[in-house]
């Protein structure tokens, strides 16, 4: 059925150990729980969450998140590309700075959720692209992909800070040369909704 | 693989197209995270995670080839994160899966299995993903290039490095 050379005895041994240790593995049921975080999750309406505060407002891309939550719509990926937010927006060296808490709503200088540190917007940079950043999302939860264009080129997650508690995240992308935007974003684990996001545009050489 | 209709899955919602591929897929996508993660609860958590985010942009996927190709994309590139996350800790502890093996299969082979299973732990990120993709799933080397985004060149090549080093590493152990 493929071209692999079974006869191998390597390759033979790792076959049998990888496929008995599968089928040892007994998966516990999680339907439950995707039903839970996907269900109504296109039809939703928009969520009014505490830490809807000041940051959405802060650049191209809030502006732009910010119009979509209020629509209701899960925005996913395209039509993004280029939206960095001002790095003179941000506040630097501040991973110790107050997080957004329920009780001091629209803080100014409050940090959003998620933010890339590296690369810059508009930075040059070479292959495998190292992005790190920090972030207090739901369950440490930091989804990111990489857009040339409107076409997702990688994806994946990782985990930054949850609860309060700003942690860095990072993750490492191999990119052939050319330009992407790189976005990292929480969406709602109640209703799908775009909760946080940052993208940088960068240039891999 | 279990068949479906595409076309069917095409026309379905993106709760239905979740519950079906999860259906068909959950267990062996749990499966494929544990081998590259050794623990379960992460493979699970990380599978679940990408069930989610696949219902987030059935929109654009639609289709139940594409659908299950991001889902193996996600668990792959989760497992990658979680992995790193998890890499110390796990060097300072016992394989955290139980070695369940029936009772006729000898204690030689169990113990000849757990050594591949250490030796594959230690090979370089990308060469164990293709080796794990080609063996758990079966994938052809264009459909592992699909899922790891890299050539189907790239695939041969970690493939027969990482076999390489296998080699060496069991022979050093036989």
């Amino acid at each position: 059925m493929n071209t692999h050379d079974t006869d191998d005895r390597a390759d033979r041994e790792l076959r049998e150990a990888v496929r008995s240790y599968g089928e040892s593995v007994q998966p516990s049921d999680r339907l439950g729980a995707i039903r839970a975080l996907t269900r109504g999750a296109t039809a939703a309406p928009a969520r009014t969450g505490w830490w809807h505060g000041p940051w959405l407002l802060a650049g191209g891309a809030g502006v732009l998140a910010a119009s979509v939550i209020t629509a209701g719509v899960v925005l996913i990926g395209p039509g993004l590309g280029g939206n960095g937010t001002p790095a003179a927006d941000r506040p630097t060296g501040a991973q110790t700075q107050a997080e957004p808490s329920p009780t001091t709503d629209a803080r100014p200088g409050v940090q959003p959720p998620i933010l890339i540190d590296s690369p810059t917007d508009g930075a040059t940079v070479p292959s495998p692209v190292q992005v790190s950043g920090t972030s207090d999302t739901f369950e440490a939860t930091v989804v990111w992909e990489v857009l040339q264009g409107d076409q997702v080129v990688e994806d994946g997650h990782t985990m930054g800070g949850t609860l309060g508690k700003r942690r860095p995240f990072t993750f490492d992308v191999q990119l052939a040369p050319g330009d992407y935007t790189i976005r990292a974003y929480e969406l709602s684990a109640k209703d799908g909704s775009l909760v946080a996001e940052d993208t940088k545009a960068i240039t891999v050489e | 693989m279990a068949t479906d209709d595409p076309a069917e899955l095409k026309t379905a919602g993106a709760d239905d197209a979740v519950e079906r591929l999860y259906a068909q897929h959950w267990a062996s996508l749990v499966r494929l995270g544990a081998l590259l993660v050794r623990d379960r609860e992460t493979a699970e958590d990380v599978t679940q995670d990408a069930f989610v985010s696949l219902h987030g942009r059935w929109d654009r996927l639609r289709e139940h080839d594409k659908a299950l190709a991001y889902l193996r994309r996600s668990v792959v590139n989760g497992c990658h994160s979680a992995g790193r996350r998890t890499a110390v800790a796990a060097r300072h502890q016992p394989d955290p899966l139980p070695d369940v093996t029936s009772a006729e299969v000898s204690a030689l082979a169990t113990e000849r299995r757990s050594e591949v299973l250490a030796a594959l732990a230690t090979l370089p990120r990308r060469q164990r993903e293709v080796l794990v993709l080609r063996h758990w799933l079966d994938l052809s080397e264009a459909e592992i290039a699909t899922t790891l985004r890299i050539s189907r060149g790239s695939v041969k090549s970690h493939s027969s490095r990482g076999l390489k080093s296998l080699r060496t590493t069991l022979e050093r152990t036989a």
